[in-house]
């Protein structure tokens, strides 16, 4: 079953697209890494899919029915960019509060992951750390129980013992089961040990998806004289810094078996970097699905 | 999500409450000073028997003494606008600016249920501190209003009902105006200028049009006014000109210049500039002329039929303001 | 039991170092028949990892006959390897050997050669898991 599924989707803020042209659908249980750089279109996305505002153009379909309806809301959960909680009440107003505008509540969730940060209920929101607060903001947003959470840049602003304290607590309570999991990081070094599934955008427009393997295996970095003819099946992906002109990084729909280029497996950062730096204009027309 | 709503609104209703008590215990304090001097300066007995006009002195001793007390109308006139922009322009804006509502309208209600909470708890503050506030300013004001007669008209804007639908007017023009400017600071501006144009060209424009306005039309005597029967009924006299008997303007509003008319009356002396003509020459030569004062005006009666009026066209409007909030949360810009 | 660890740097993907860090580890005695791998919840607890990537790696480990779930208790290590006899080792060796003559004498560096060798190697393991 697809938990999240747009078709032609396409937002405008005045005259510019934030995103445009997008075909994508999320299976149920994976985790998503949505990259690209920033204004590619990340945050827009999810604030489509999480329902709180509305496509200018084509359709978005979250767990069969439209994103921020009744019927869906209880299910997804959003942890907006910087963890945007209110500030003034204490740390047990707030979760009061979200437990009150909740059906579905697992106040033991919450209580357990602050007792495990220390985090003094007493205080204020605004008093707590950077770190903190993204902690308090995953508890929440994990005390729905949902079946689809959605995280937007949630560790961009933390120091790297609390990311990884983040990124933690986040992996365990995908380990529980029965959840999606869509998080847009500019980080790509989180992305290979937390993520099964990638979605790469550049200026508003899908450039990359798929699960981690078939994007791995869908491409080689190839070594061999330039006057020669690539290797079948395979395309050059042109924004690849190559080292020199007889190297090139090229999509594949099988294994190079060619003896006149030597294969070479690429890391990831490489394939996604490659695909962020092509030029518009020279971008070809991708429509992967994410299985 | 009702104990949400309400427990976001704790410190503004404490605040509310401060400030209620405040003006209370100040009105109170006034008040039983004025309801004393009402009573021992002989006016209250004076009106009991007697017309206004007669019992002019005691009425303007009464009115010197508590001039002072004017100051108390300011944040009568204040309150309702303050809630609005104090309660219902931040209530959307804020979260807005914040970007919390992110993940306010992310939990498992939906915005409009949650608006609907939110600004219900809102327009009911309104309703309870507008009606604390009409019942203090109407204790208050009961003795200036016998005093002054002037309920339908100077203090008409504070007391009876209408207080209570301007608050919740002020309050859905808040809430209206943050969903729609998205900014706390500018949305309280606006609500207090949307506020203040409507209570004025309400009071200005519409409010005489609410009945069919009554003429009066009374003899024109040169002297003391004896008796004013407009006064004592609390009237709201919207014009008053000086007619002749053909119905052509004398003197302009309520004064007239004894020249305007010195040539048609010829047992009048003229030209005696250094003395004052003959009181009796002068009615007698209004008399002939058919002078006379018409008055267009409310009676003091119909005090609570403009009341419901107008608290019917506020509260019309506050629906309206509601509904703009409603239409533009709808449209999901963010 | 046995603490896993990642080295992001690799390029080696994820799953794939859990699954030689047990083999390894088997290999070296320090997990024997029997034992209890760490649960996919105390793996990713510890390395912030991919619950689904941990599964993959005990998957592979269950395919590989190395190890066996066992559902609702966790994965144990089902039997003992032992590694090549030192002449198997010497030979293999040897074999190597000759094989960076035979590189030199064609001009290549010892940069390609251990490149060559990686992707060679990083091929087959890929090949055989897929």
């Amino acid at each position: 079953m697809n938990v999240v599924e747009t078709k032609a989707l396409g937002r405008r803020y005045g005259k510019r697209w934030a995103l445009r042209d997008l075909d994508l659908t999320v299976a149920e249980h994976t985790v998503v890494g949505l990259v690209g750089p920033n204004g590619a279109g990340k945050s827009t996305l999810l604030h489509l899919v999480a329902g709180l505002i509305d496509p200018t153009e084509g359709s978005v379909n979250v767990l069969g029915a439209q994103p921020g309806s009744k019927g869906v809301l209880p299910d997804v959960a959003f942890v907006a960019q910087d963890s945007p909680l209110p500030k003034r009440p204490r740390v047990c107003e707030v979760v009061a509060m979200a437990a009150g505008m909740n059906v579905r509540w697992d106040a033991d969730v919450v209580s357990k992951r602050l007792r495990e940060l220390r985090v003094d209920e007493s205080h204020r929101v605004g008093e707590l750390s950077g770190g903190q607060r993204a902690q308090l903001a995953l508890a929440l947003a994990l005390a729905k129980r949902p079946r689809l959470l959605l995280l937007d840049e949630p560790v961009a602003s933390l120091d790297p013992l609390a990311r990884r304290g983040f990124l933690q607590s986040l992996m365990a309570a995908v380990a529980d089961g029965g959840m999606t999991v869509i998080f847009s990081t500019h980080l790509i070094d989180d992305l290979e040990r937390t993520c099964d599934h990638l979605v790469v955008l550049g200026q508003g427009t899908l450039l990359l998806s798929g699960s981690l393997d078939e994007i791995v295996q869908g491409h080689a970095v190839i070594v061999g004289s330039p006057d020669r003819p690539l290797p079948s099946g395979s395309s050059v992906v042109g924004g690849y810094r190559s080292p020199s002109a007889h190297q090139h990084l090229v999509s594949v729909s099988a294994p190079v078996i060619d003896p006149a280029w030597q294969q070479l497996a690429p890391t990831l950062d490489e394939i996604v970097l490659a695909h962020l730096a092509v030029e518009p204009e020279r971008r070809p027309v991708r429509r992967l699905e994410v299985v | 999500m009702l104990y949400v709503a309400l427990r976001r609104f704790r410190h503004d209703t404490t605040a509310i409450a401060i400030a209620l008590a405040g003006v209370g215990l100040l009105a109170l304090i006034t008040g039983r000073s004025m309801n004393r001097e009402y009573r021992n300066s002989g006016l209250a007995s004076c009106l009991a028997a007697q017309s206004q006009s007669q019992c002019r002195d005691l009425v303007d001793q009464f009115g010197e003494k508590f001039n002072a007390l004017q100051f108390l109308i300011v944040p009568l006139v204040l309150l309702p606008a303050l809630l609005g922009a104090f309660i219902g322009a931040p209530l959307v804006a804020r979260e807005l600016e914040a970007g919390t509502h992110r993940f306010l309208w992310t939990q498992g209600v939906t915005r409009q249920r949650w608006f609907a909470y939110t600004s219900g708890v809102a327009l009911g503050a309104a309703l309870i501190a507008g009606s604390l506030y009409a019942l203090i300013a109407g204790a208050w004001l009961d003795t200036t209003n016998t005093v002054t007669g002037e309920r339908l008209s100077q203090l008409y804007d504070f007391q009876g009902i209408v207080p209570i639908a301007a608050s919740v007017f002020a309050v859905a023009v808040g809430v209206a105006s943050g969903v729609a400017i998205r900014r706390t600071v500018p949305a309280m501006a606006a609500t207090l200028g949307i506020f203040i144009a409507v209570r004025v060209s309400t009071a200005i424009l519409l409010r005489p049009r609410f009945a069919a306005v009554k003429t009066i039309e009374v003899p024109f005597r040169f002297g003391p006014v004896l008796d004013d029967p407009l006064l004592n009924g609390g009237a709201w006299v919207l014009s008053t000109k000086m007619l002749d008997a053909s119905g052509k303007q004398i003197g302009h509003n309520e004064s007239i210049n004894i020249d305007d008319f010195v040539g048609r009356c010829p047992n009048i002396q003229s030209g005696a500039t250094d003395s004052l003509p003959n009181p009796g020459d002068v009615n007698r030569c209004l008399n002939d002329l058919g002078a006379h004062t018409m008055f267009r005006y409310h009676p003091g009666d119909r005090f609570w039929t403009f009341q419901l009026i107008e608290s019917a066209l506020l509260l019309g409007l506050a629906g309206v303001a509601i509904a703009v909030g409603v239409t533009t949360l709808n449209r999901r810009t963010a | 039991m046995i603490a896993l660890r990642l080295d992001p740097g690799s390029g080696v993907s994820t799953y794939l170092q859990i699954v030689h860090q047990v083999r390894q580890a088997v290999q070296l005695g320090v997990l024997r028949e029997g034992d209890q791998l760490p649960t996919v919840k105390e793996v990713v607890g510890a390395l912030a990892i991919n619950p689904n990537t941990v599964l993959k790696a005990y998957r592979e480990l269950e395919h590989e006959g190395l190890a066996v779930g066992r559902p609702g208790v966790g994965t144990f290590i089902t039997r003992t390897l032992t590694s090549p006899s030192p002449e198997e080792q010497t030979r293999l060796r040897a074999e190597l050997g000759r094989w960076v003559d035979r590189a030199t004498d064609a001009g290549l560096d010892i940069e390609t050669m251990v490149g060559l060798l990686r992707s060679v190697v990083n091929q087959a393991s890929g090949s055989a898991v897929a």
